[in-house]
């Protein structure tokens, strides 16, 4: 259970832009020299975040500093037992 | 200095869009997209009248609602406020230095329920705020692209009454000119929370 809620409350990454639809495929990631990273989709299925250890070091500094207008970080919030 | 007897609008300062999150229009998203260079944002408080005739003259005449035509123009294209105005899906994609963002309409895309603010600052101070809730496009989207002219977005809709509850006395309510005494930004409408 306790492995189960810290997993949960991994930091995710947030799509801030105005796209519908943000995604950055295996080949773009490689044509910013970004390997092993596999294609990434922000839409409205998964609320436009994914989890941030979704992401290689590369591919996540290269969004958080040259894309810092689109992405933030933030923790999932997860609600507190009972409603408290 | 104390707010005016009454505004002097002048110009177009801005004009923002806010999507809402449902097709029902209950409830605002929290971000707004501004629709850049705006230009022109044309109001018209419609209604129709029944006449009711007898006695050989005409006794009254009764109002179905109040609505809005509007009318807006804006420099350049934004995708973004086109998603929001039109409907359809854009998707952004790559990374810099190839970002590219496709807008792309669907046959079977709706045109969606907007909140359209506009902006005219006062020559008698502060500023003039136009807010029609619920906004839809219900005429062409248009543009040009031409030799020596700048592409100019243009569309027009109407204007309908809110169907938010929160605030509580938002619902039914078509628009509000808000003037202040101060210049203000464009916010979201408030939800009263």
């Amino acid at each position: 259970m306790a492995e189960s809620r810290s997993k949960k409350n991994d930091d995710v990454l947030i799509y801030t832009g105005g796209a519908t639809v943000r995604e950055i495929t295996e080949d773009q990631w490689k044509a910013a020299d970004v390997e092993n990273q596999g294609t990434v989709v922000f839409n409205k299925d998964n609320d436009h975040r994914i989890p941030l250890n979704e992401l290689t070091e590369p591919a996540r500094q290269l969004l958080l500093d040259g894309h810092k207008s689109e992405f933030s970080v933030n923790k999932l919030e997860i609600p507190a037992p009972n409603g408290e | 200095m104390a707010l005016s007897e009454y505004a002097i609008p002048f110009g177009l300062r801005d004009i923002k869009l806010v999507p809402y999150t449902d097709l029902t229009a209950t409830e605002l998203d929290t971000t707004l997209v501004d629709l850049p260079v705006a230009r022109t944002l044309s109001f018209a408080e419609a209604e129709e009248f029944e006449d009711l005739r007898g006695d050989d003259e005409l006794i009254t005449s009764h109002g179905s609602g109040a609505s809005v035509e509007w009318e807006l123009e804006s420099g350049g294209i934004s995708l973004e406020a086109l998603v929001v105005l039109g409907g359809g899906t854009l998707t952004t994609s790559g990374v810099a230095p190839n970002v590219q963002k496709i807008y792309r309409k669907k046959t079977g895309d709706q045109k969606p329920f907007f909140c359209l603010i506009g902006q005219s600052i006062s020559d008698s101070g502060g500023d003039l705020h136009c807010i029609i809730y619920r906004a839809r496009v219900t005429d062409n989207i248009e543009g040009e692209f031409g030799d020596q002219e700048f592409f100019l977005t243009s569309c027009s809709g109407k204007g309908f009454g809110s169907r938010r509850t929160a605030p509580a006395d938002e619902l039914g309510t078509v628009y509000d000119f808000v003037h202040h005494e101060t210049i203000t930004a464009i916010v979201v409408p408030d939800d009263g929370a």
